[in-house]
């Protein structure tokens, strides 16, 4: 029996043993394979989702923390979905509160106002006003 | 009469291909327009004729009234059908296109003004005794007064786009330290959208169900309804799924509702298709919300249950043909459900998601309908709404037609873009849907962040474990060494 992890959609991880596809048949249809970068893509019940299977030397590296040492801070603004940038709401040096407005995001004719998720001091502002952005482009920096 | 033979469909996506499909049938002529993002668009290439009009930006194309009429006469047409969304229920671009010379398909300028103004529309109908949710009679832009009516009216309330529809501008405000932010946001978009930020503010009627009557008014003075609309379950304010007839709604009701709407579309001598929506409560009372002065985005489900087609009825009635039938020749036939395919991310708060279409199969047999406006390589941006497609069905009672769009959801694959498709799947198995007790709340209970992650994981990890068995497979044939 192997170990196995698979990551869905960038979104959450999922533990499997080699033995599990076969004690347990599965109701999704994989609509696409990439089979030497092990990921797939499956559809169950009118949705796809997006499974990256990582081996045990994925998971090594992923332990040591390799993966992530060029990763920004879980602070850091991010895009979460792709937009226009309707207003930005502070500037470099802007002490923030969590939960306090920083910018407003207009994507398909609807405004989201984008919350800081920490308490901290800008650091920079990297979009303005007028500014198209695609998902997970980081648009504010905070100070570490 | 006016003869009609050509007809400029300034509008796109599905209901711009829908609208053609009909002037094809009755043998007359298409003409589109596209912006440059939409050369590629199927509305484009299913026309008689297309014209660009403009960049991808919808304020300097699609919203272009001036251009589109220009465009309409230089080609020829006689009538400009406006769809719904974009200019549709702009009164100022009905009335130019009949200054013109052209028929607008649709209402007079007269009744878009009234009914789409939310005020003046209660103003309208408020001499029949059709009963409305308590608000302001009056529009506002000033906090003060916002914030004394709020809280004259009591919280939680509604702040709305005076000039609004479709949930946009829309703000639901639960306490007073709230109020001034959200009136900048719904002003703002009020003003993005439309033009005019104008809002004002009514009581916000705590999980009620939204069903609206579907109207037909010829010239001649003849009114007739086609039965309701359920609409509750809506995401943003804005609806997912649509279906008729309501299963909470007794003849009884649907008698009285009818009558209703019948009135409200006289209070303003209205002509054409219309709906009239109102906020039903769990005592089965109704309140007047607003007319939509256009066609509606979820007229299939009426168009299956009545076998009318509502746009072919519309340029008749545009044309100044009487109605070929009356209120008693109408009755409802079977169930309908529609599905609003939007590209967006249900497992992540419905965001938008955009991107290229990569593969698109559609479901087919007896009572499935597809209304979409893409195909395999369109581009799904951030310039329009996240509209793709309507999965329309029909089933001789509501069971039948529940289990009929599961099946079509199984046979409706969009690759490359999120879509709704799995919510429909959820909400279609959930037993709050499946015995007709639901309202406005289905989603905010039912589907919520925590509700729909559950969902999610659980989805999830049947999508890893049917790529571990691939994978797995696939390393067998291959012989190549476990690792």
């Amino acid at each position: 029996m192997k170990n196995y992890q698979a990551v869905v959609n960038d979104k959450i991880t999922v533990d499997l043993t080699s033995e599990q596809p076969h004690a347990l048949p599965a109701r999704g249809k994989v609509v696409k394979s990439d089979f030497y970068r092990r990921a797939y893509r499956v559809r169950i019940n009118g949705g796809y989702y997006d499974v990256v299977i990582k081996n045990a030397l994925d998971l090594l590296i992923d332990q040591m923390g390799l993966a992530h040492a060029a990763s920004s801070s879980a602070a850091d603004l991010q895009a979460p979905m792709p937009g226009l940038i309707v207003d930005v709401l502070v500037a470099e040096g802007d002490e923030i509160k969590k939960g306090d407005p920083l910018l407003i995001l207009e994507a398909m004719k609807m405004e989201n106002k984008l919350t800081s998720a920490v308490d901290g001091i800008v650091q920079s502002v990297l979009v303005k006003a007028g500014d198209t952005v695609e998902k997970n482009t980081t648009l504010i920096e905070f100070e570490k | 009469m006016n003869r009609i033979n050509k007809i400029l469909v300034a509008n796109r996506g599905e209901i711009a291909l829908r609208i053609m499909k009909t002037i094809r049938k009755m043998g007359l002529q298409s003409i589109a327009v596209y912006s440059e993002a939409d050369v590629h668009a199927p509305h484009v290439s299913y026309a008689d004729e297309a014209v660009c009009i403009g960049p991808a930006v919808s304020a300097q194309s699609y919203l272009r009234g001036d251009e589109i009429i220009r465009v309409a006469k230089e080609m020829g047409a006689d009538a400009i059908h406006p769809g719904y969304g974009f200019l549709s229920e702009n009164a100022g671009f009905a009335e130019a296109v009949q200054k013109s010379g052209l028929i607008f398909i649709g209402p007079k300028a007269e009744a878009i003004r009234i009914m789409g103004d939310k005020l003046s529309s209660k103003a309208a109908v408020k001499k029949y005794n059709i009963p409305m949710v308590p608000g302001t009679d009056h529009a506002i832009s000033d906090y003060k007064e916002a914030a004394e009516v709020a809280r004259k009216i009591g919280f939680p309330v509604l702040i709305k786009a005076s000039a609004g529809g479709g949930g946009k501008g829309m703000r639901i405000v639960d306490k007073e330290a709230n109020l001034e932010e959200e009136m900048s946001r719904a002003k703002n978009e009020a003003k993005a959208a439309f033009g005019d930020d104008s809002v004002f503010i009514e009581k916000f009627v705590s999980s009620p169900r939204h069903i609206e009557i579907q109207v037909l008014a010829d010239s001649f003075g003849n009114t007739v309804h086609l039965f309701e609309r359920e609409c509750s379950i809506q995401r943003r304010n804005q609806k997912v799924i649509e279906e008729a007839p309501s299963s909470f709604v007794t003849p009884e009701l649907r008698q009285r509702m009818g009558e209703a709407a019948v009135l409200v579309a006289k209070a303003c001598s209205y002509d054409n298709a219309g709906t009239v929506e109102f906020l039903v409560d769990e005592n089965r009372a109704f309140y007047f919300l607003e007319m939509n002065t256009r066609l509606q985005v979820e007229h299939p489900v009426t168009e299956f249950i009545t076998g009318l087609d509502l746009v072919e009825e519309q340029i008749k009635i545009a044309a100044g043909e009487k109605l070929s039938f009356s209120q008693h020749d109408l009755a409802i036939n079977g169930h309908a459900i529609e599905l609003r395919v939007m590209a967006e991310d249900v497992w992540n708060g419905f965001a938008p998601d955009i991107g290229i279409v990569k593969q698109y199969q559609i479901p087919q047999g007896a009572g499935i309908r597809v209304d979409d406006g893409i195909r395999e390589g369109s581009e799904v941006s951030i310039y329009y709404d996240s509209m793709l497609s309507k999965l329309i069905v029909h089933g001789k009672n509501r069971t039948e037609a529940i289990a009929k769009m599961l099946e079509a959801i199984n046979g409706y694959f969009i690759d490359g873009v999120h879509t709704t498709l799995p919510f429909g799947y959820f909400a279609c198995k959930h037993p709050a849907f499946v015995s007709g007790d639901f309202n406005t709340s289905f989603i905010s209970e039912y589907f919520n962040e925590e509700e729909s992650e559950k969902i999610f994981t659980e989805q999830a990890s049947e999508a890893a474990k049917a790529a571990l068995a691939l994978y797995l497979g696939e390393l067998k044939k291959l012989r190549l060494p476990l690792h």
